[in-house]
């Protein structure tokens, strides 16, 4: 089995606090502050940022086969358990943007509990701060722009959508290579 | 110039000097030892255990005299080393029928399967304070006598060897078998792993939930509620000791490497059924109805309590309605544990003199008193 | 007992929990998000929710500030830092710029605070409407269906009965548009400070076992009516010590006969502004 983090402590301690200030600032383009090796189709990014919150507390949906060597590196450093039910999952992990059309088929959270809900870890083709959509909302001083490559028009739409739902909703991380960039669902996105 | 909080640091660094120096107390005394505490205080020690959450007799010594006999005190060190313990996983509940039992009692029947077991008990000491002499290094102990059921009490300071292995059937079966008691609400298998030690307590909470916050709860604040229900205050009627049960219960775990359940050891509880008459539902058949209770150690009042609590929180369950504070759930299990209460209330020790100076302002312009202070400049 | 603690005393699963509550607090700003609290070897009341959030957070880069009252010298916060120090061996600082977390009790310093810090605020009772209605089954169901009518009904018969709005300290706010939020028991003077602050503001309550957060640049507005606006305490006077006008003011009595004199609650400040003023 691959190794995980060098430290768990230490680096987990990074990864997380590059997490928070992305989610404080969306659309903030961030890296992970550490290297990590990740097996075949993962992101760098996206598995230092599952490896820092998974646990056996956190079942995870995938866009994979529960066999998959991806899932079961994530898992023997986790112990997190594995759903193929998308409303179960506290974390899911797309590795091909391209699949990923509706966020509302998982875990909205409830009005009464909004912060049981899903968060998405997306892997994308690149991020950048491309005039691709206009980001407005908590923790955008005045609107950020942010291009995502391979998202949908169809998951943008569909995000919209979510939005209204407020405050239950989903969100989400993009990660491309080591970086990453938060949606939390507060924030408003518009096709530029 | 008066300045207001300096040297505080200096303050910290004395407060814990003095008292580290009061809890030694006379260094002509000698210190006393956890074995001796585990010894001859071990009702106290039962009682750190079972609202520290950590079975380990020793810890619960170590925090008692670490905290000058404050029970409270010793309750939360104990609870702040279990919480940077290592979790290996869930036993297999309990099988308290084959607990070696050394004291069984029932109020309900005169004799019961099993037998009653009176056991070591304070119920029928006189409380005149003994003058015993300081020197005991002979044992001058009294034997326990042989009883016509050829059951002899055990020696109370030889819990190690408890002499009733077996099995000893529920009294409140028996009730149940003849259909005189409701089934009890089965608390089911806990598989989703509800364990108020990781989880927030949210209303309406379950009955593993109820249970759990209950045996960890303040005996004193258990014992208040559960004596306010029988003067009326969410009792109509008279309440029965189904069972009282104090004994050893051997402990089983399954590790995940091995597949197979091994014995790790063995704890010392006291569980309680209560037996209260109900005939007043509408639907329901006239009967009886249980209350549970379940403690670490030996602890007769508080397991007591615990099952007269189970059974009221449960009265207004599907209504939510609340008459009583005793029957109310969220009244009883968010004030029940005194590591938080204690630390709340005496947290206003700390200063506050921020909020206390807006209260000023506020005070002041409301009196819109614009004549200064005497001490203004 | 164990002898050794890991990195800033909890576990790392009790960290991992504490982190997935920081997250979602932060995608919905002013909702109490429920979470595993665990007992900490300080009391409850004592500030166990904002150290469960600082240890979750704090890494050896940080320099921590730690204040109660707006000072830096009081006891429990001297404590805090003592526990940080002992526990991550972690760099103090009582210089509000140069501090990456700043962990507080019952103020926000005068010293504007810049992006990227972290604020975490000690909180007894996270929940705005307990005096309201002290039970947590009916406070969800209220905050879900935004049902805030009876805090407005509770500040209106203040008026009726003072004339003016009576909360002094933990004055209820709005955050995004959404959610009532207690913003710990901070005087109202400091409740501005909070309103499009480009700094995270993180609450933490151990004994109510709640987490959530204002994310910076996010409007945060103190609760009144338009014919009785939200109002500033005032004094009349200025700092005996550095003499300024535009900071909360501590009343200090220094005799038996009650002379009192007014010195800023914010230590750090009130030292660097009397620098300032007298080089």
């Amino acid at each position: 089995m691959r190794k995980g983090f060098d430290s768990e402590v230490f680096d987990s301690q990074t990864v997380f606090r590059h997490m928070l200030t992305a989610m404080a600032y969306p659309g903030t383009i961030s890296g992970t502050g550490i290297d990590l090796f990740c097996p075949d189709r993962l992101h760098g990014a996206a598995g230092a940022l599952l490896l820092t919150l998974l646990d056996f507390e956190t079942p995870l949906w995938a866009d994979m086969e529960e066999n998959a060597p991806e899932i079961g590196w994530l898992q023997f450093h986790t112990g997190a358990p594995f759903t193929r039910e998308e409303k179960k999952a506290k974390f899911a992990l797309f590795t091909d943007c391209r699949t990923v059309m509706e966020p509302a088929l998982f875990n909205p959270g409830t009005v009464a509990s909004p912060d049981i809900s899903t968060t998405l870890i997306i892997q994308t083709k690149g991020i950048d701060n491309d005039r691709q959509v206009r980001l407005t909302g908590p923790g955008i001083e005045k609107e950020v722009f942010l291009h995502i490559r391979g998202i949908t028009l169809d998951f943008i739409t569909n995000r919209m959508v979510l939005n209204q739902a407020y405050p239950t909703g989903i969100d989400m991380f993009f990660v491309h290579a080591d970086q990453f960039v938060a949606l939390p669902r507060t924030t408003k996105m518009e096709l530029c | 110039m008066y300045v207001a909080v300096k040297g505080g640091e200096r303050a910290v660094k004395n407060s814990q000097i003095l008292v580290a120096g009061k809890r030694r107390g006379d260094i002509n005394v000698p210190k006393i030892t956890p074995d001796q505490i585990k010894n001859q205080l071990g009702l106290g020690v039962d009682r750190v255990m079972a609202e520290g959450s950590l079975y380990d007799e020793h810890a619960a010594a170590m925090a008692i005299r670490q905290a000058q006999g404050d029970m409270t005190e010793a309750i939360f060190l104990v609870r702040a080393f279990r919480t940077t313990l290592k979790r290996f996983g869930n036993s297999i509940p309990v099988e308290t029928t084959r607990m070696a039992a050394f004291r069984r009692v029932s109020g309900i029947f005169k004799d019961i399967p099993g037998g009653q077991i009176l056991g070591p008990t304070y119920d029928y000491t006189h409380r005149l304070i003994e003058s015993c002499p300081e020197d005991d290094t002979q044992d001058t102990r009294e034997r326990p006598l042989e009883t016509e059921n050829g059951m002899s009490d055990p020696a109370p300071a030889s819990h190690d060897a408890p002499p009733f292995p077996g099995e000893l059937p529920r009294v409140i079966d028996i009730l149940q078998t003849r259909g005189l008691m409701q089934k009890d609400p089965a608390i089911p298998p806990n598989d989703d792993g509800e364990d108020l030690t990781r989880q927030p307590l949210t209303f309406p909470a379950s009955r593993s939930l109820r249970l759990q916050a209950l045996a960890r709860g303040d005996e004193g604040f258990l014992l208040g509620s559960a004596y306010s229900l029988q003067r009326g205050f969410g009792l109509d009627r008279h309440p029965f000791l189904g069972e009282l049960k104090i004994g050893y219960a051997a402990v089983w775990y399954t590790p995940p490497e091995l597949g197979f359940k091994i014995n790790i050891g063995r704890i010392k509880l006291t569980e309680c059924f209560m037996v209260n008459r109900q005939d007043d539902a509408p639907k329901k058949a006239a009967g009886f109805e249980t209350g549970y209770g379940l403690v670490f150690g030996q602890n007769e009042r508080k397991a007591m309590a615990m099952s007269l609590l189970d059974r009221s929180l449960r009265t207004n369950e599907n209504t939510g309605k609340a008459d009583y504070p005793a029957r109310d759930p969220e009244f009883v299990l968010s004030h029940c544990d005194n590591v938080e209460s204690s630390g709340f209330v005496q947290h206003l020790k700390l200063p506050h003199y921020v909020d206390f100076q807006s209260e000023l302002v506020f005070i002041r312009s409301r009196r819109k008193d614009h004549v200064p202070d005497e001490g203004d400049r | 007992m164990p002898l050794a603690y890991n990195f800033a005393y909890l576990d790392e699963q009790s960290k991992k929990m504490i982190r997935r509550a920081i997250l979602k607090a932060l995608a919905i700003p002013g909702f109490q998000v429920p979470f595993g609290g665990r007992e900490m070897p300080l009391p409850y009341g004592w500030g166990t929710g904002g150290i469960q959030l600082t240890a979750s957070v704090i890494g050896p880069d940080d320099r921590l500030k730690v204040i109660d009252q707006g000072s830096d010298d009081t006891v429990n916060a001297i404590s805090i830092k003592a526990f940080f120090k002992k526990t991550a061996g972690i760099a103090i600082t009582e210089e509000t710029r140069a501090a990456t977390i700043i962990q507080t009790r019952h103020r926000i310093p005068e010293t504007p605070l810049q992006k990227g810090q972290i604020m975490v605020f000690q909180v007894p009772i996270p929940e705005p409407l307990q005096f309201i209605e002290p039970k947590k089954s009916q406070t969800v169901k209220m905050h879900g269906f935004e049902e805030y009518g009876s805090m407005h009904v509770k500040l209106y018969e203040d008026i009726a009965k003072f004339g003016r709005i009576a909360t002094a300290f933990d004055y209820p706010v709005q955050v995004h548009q959404r959610y009532i939020m207690s913003p710990s028991p901070i005087p109202k003077y400091d409740n501005p400070k909070l309103h499009q602050s480009p700094a995270i503001h993180l609450f933490g309550a151990g004994r109510e076992k709640r987490i959530y957060a204002v994310p910076p640049f996010t409007d945060v507005v103190s609760l009144d009516f338009e014919d009785y606006p939200f109002e500033l305490e005032q004094w009349d006077g200025a700092c005996a010590v550095c003499g300024s006008q535009n900071s909360f003011l501590d009343e200090i009595i220094t005799d038996d006969k009650g002379t009192r004199v007014f010195i800023c609650s914010d230590t750090e400040y009130c030292r660097n502004n009397a620098g300032k003023s007298n080089p």
